[in-house]
């Protein structure tokens, strides 16, 4: 249902975490777009080619590809278009991948990129090769030059700050806190026996976990916050368990039934690391201790958030 | 009569910001009256209006974070992103569940570049941009980085007959943030479009009592120089002889305990000297009253 009398604006990008460099792209695209009265198209990747060509150093997603097209929607994007990162598209020339993506498919009149933009198989394709292929084709491409701390504008940063633990720094990179999501499912009910029930996460496909360790954090049920201890690990204590595992004590709730339903939980403050206790009343001791971390933390995020 | 301090006016819907300022003026009597952040015609509530000298601390009340109450109407897209403008597009919204509007208006907090809406208050080129739509010129504004602190859902109804959603929001957003704007994005993100139907500002900054407009006539409450600063900035008081010295410019050394940013600083009768910034341990004038202005 293309009508040809408005032009279409095409920005490429991963835009995992649409973080502030992300925004910064996706501001210009609007302004250009808006300018000429065009629609703004964001054309992302699912998964993100890195993950998919190196799956061993990669260390995971910051959000899913329906959260990341509602966020490029909340920043201006009229329309996203993910495509499939496949064997296929990994092997696609630089030519192919403008003629059959960005002419035929979504018939873009302007492509904007950032300047350090690379397509292609191997990524050979390069902003200049993407300005010679424009000019057979007939479209127009604008390239981005980012102002700023761009070093603080990169994905591959956001995610090792998570995977570090780091999730204060993460963040303030992001400008808002990781979330993962996934189903509350039966653990062992281990936490509820020592007095903290806890929901036990099943994070959804590719999601990034944090590191091993205690947080701070909130968790969302059907869109109602809820304070929340987090522990991220594969609980030392018990030595018969052995996956990783995310589970949320919801601060002050000892009678709340989670199972089955879907939830997402924020990652606000690191508190601590995993460690092994001796036994279960110095586990309950440093769980008090945590609780009331968790509590002053989450106390001067909301009031930063006003 | 004449006062010097600030009104906080719950203005009604109908007349422009400007239009209160007009009032005020012959209310109090005097020409200097200015208001910190424009509302629309169409929204009510807070309207920080200052009077005499008072006038020069708007600009310190502008930037601050403002609170809303809105109802945003899902299925109808209209030019001005409101219900003044003209329809647009409509759409089914039959495919909505309340879930899907829950998940997606979530998302929306946090920073996130917003394009304002076709007819604002923003100025390009030193002229108004409603201005220039009156006007038949094309408007192009750059999206701006707003930040969205709080967005909760207060209610989400469906109406069978229109075959639209009204939905209730209370948001807590930056200076410069769009309501409007973040309705009609609300709408696209859902597919559906989107326009405000109503708007409340219940806060701006730390200002969120406020009187109704017609009542003020009667009963003329407002917030002193003095008080105004107290409320809305850290104090710090001076000795004689250093608020002397303040007064004629001087930059004197910040006494202990006091928080950095923009500070209010009184001598010690109490008599507020202006607003200074508190930075590297030092007192930088920014709004000084020399203690001889008239009002």
């Amino acid at each position: 249902m293309k009508n040809s009398n408005i032009p279409v604006v095409v920005t490429i990008g991963v835009f995992d975490g649409v973080h502030a460099g992300h925004r910064q792209v996706l501001g210009i695209a609007k302004s250009i777009a808006t300018s000429i009265s065009g629609t703004l198209t964001a054309l992302t990747f699912d998964p993100p080619p890195k993950a998919f060509l190196h799956p061993q150093s990669f260390k995971g997603l910051l959000m899913l590809p329906e959260r990341k097209s509602i966020l490029l929607t909340a920043n201006g994007i009229d329309h996203v278009e993910t495509l499939k990162f496949t064997d296929e598209m990994a092997h696609m020339s630089s030519a192919e991948f403008v003629e059959e993506i960005l002419v035929k498919r979504l018939t873009a009149q302007v492509v904007i990129v950032g300047r350090n933009f690379r397509f292609g198989y191997k990524a050979s394709g390069t902003v200049e090769t993407l300005q010679e292929l424009a000019k057979k084709f007939g479209f127009e491409v604008r390239i981005v030059d980012l102002v700023g701390d761009s070093s603080a504008w990169s994905s591959t940063r956001i995610r090792g700050a998570i995977a570090s633990g780091n999730v204060e720094h993460a963040r303030e990179l992001l400008g808002r806190a990781h979330r993962i999501s996934g189903e509350v499912v039966h653990g062992d009910h281990r936490g509820r026996e020592i007095g903290y029930p806890t929901a036990n996460i099943e994070v959804r496909g590719g999601l990034l976990v944090p590191a091993d360790g205690v947080y701070s954090g909130v968790l969302w049920v059907a869109g109602v916050p809820h304070e929340s201890a987090i522990s991220v690990g594969t609980n030392p204590t018990f030595d018969d368990v052995t996956t990783r595992r995310v589970e949320a004590y919801v601060i002050g709730r000892n009678n709340l039934d989670l199972y089955g339903q879907n939830v997402d939980l924020d990652f606000v403050t690191h508190i601590r690391d995993m460690v092994s206790f001796s036994g279960i009343p110095e586990l309950v001791a440093a769980m008090e201790k945590d609780v009331e971390t968790a509590q002053v933390d989450l106390r001067e995020y909301h009031a930063q958030q006003g | 009569m004449t006062i010097e301090g600030i009104v906080l006016v719950d203005k009604p819907s109908g007349p422009t910001s400007h239009d209160v300022v007009a009032k005020m003026r012959k209310l109090f009597n005097t020409r200097k009256v200015g208001h910190a952040g424009t509302l629309d015609p169409m929204a009510t509530g807070m309207l920080v209006i200052g009077v005499g000298r008072a006038t020069r601390l708007l600009g310190y009340f502008t930037a601050h974070e403002k609170e809303y109450l809105g109802t945003v109407c899902l299925g109808v897209s209209t030019t001005t992103d409101d219900s003044q403008g003209e329809i647009l597009k409509v759409t089914s919204t039959a495919q909505l569940t309340q879930s899907m509007i829950l998940e997606t208006i979530r998302e929306f907090r946090g920073p996130i570049m917003q394009q304002p809406s076709a007819v604002s208050a923003i100025k390009i080129d030193g002229k108004r941009a409603y201005a220039r739509v009156r006007d038949g010129e094309e408007v192009v504004i750059p999206p701006r980085s707003v930040v969205i602190h709080d967005l909760e859902i207060l209610k989400v109804s469906r109406n069978q007959e229109s075959d639209t959603f009204d939905v209730e929001l209370r948001v807590v957003c930056s200076a410069g943030t769009y309501i409007r704007a973040l309705a009609r994005d609300i709408g696209s993100s859902l597919g559906v479009g989107g326009h405000l139907t109503a708007l409340r500002r219940t806060r701006s900054g730390v200002f969120d009592t406020m009187v109704p407009m017609a009542q003020l006539q009667e009963d003329p409450k407002y917030l002193d120089l003095s008080d105004t600063i107290r409320k809305a900035f850290p104090v710090v008081t001076l000795s004689l002889e250093d608020s002397s010295k303040a007064r004629n410019g001087v930059r004197l050394p910040t006494p202990i305990d006091v928080e950095s940013g923009n500070v209010g600083v009184f001598d010690s009768t109490g008599f507020a000297i202006g607003i200074f910034d508190n930075s590297d341990s030092e007192l930088k004038p920014l709004v000084v009253f020399s203690s001889n202005e008239k009002l």
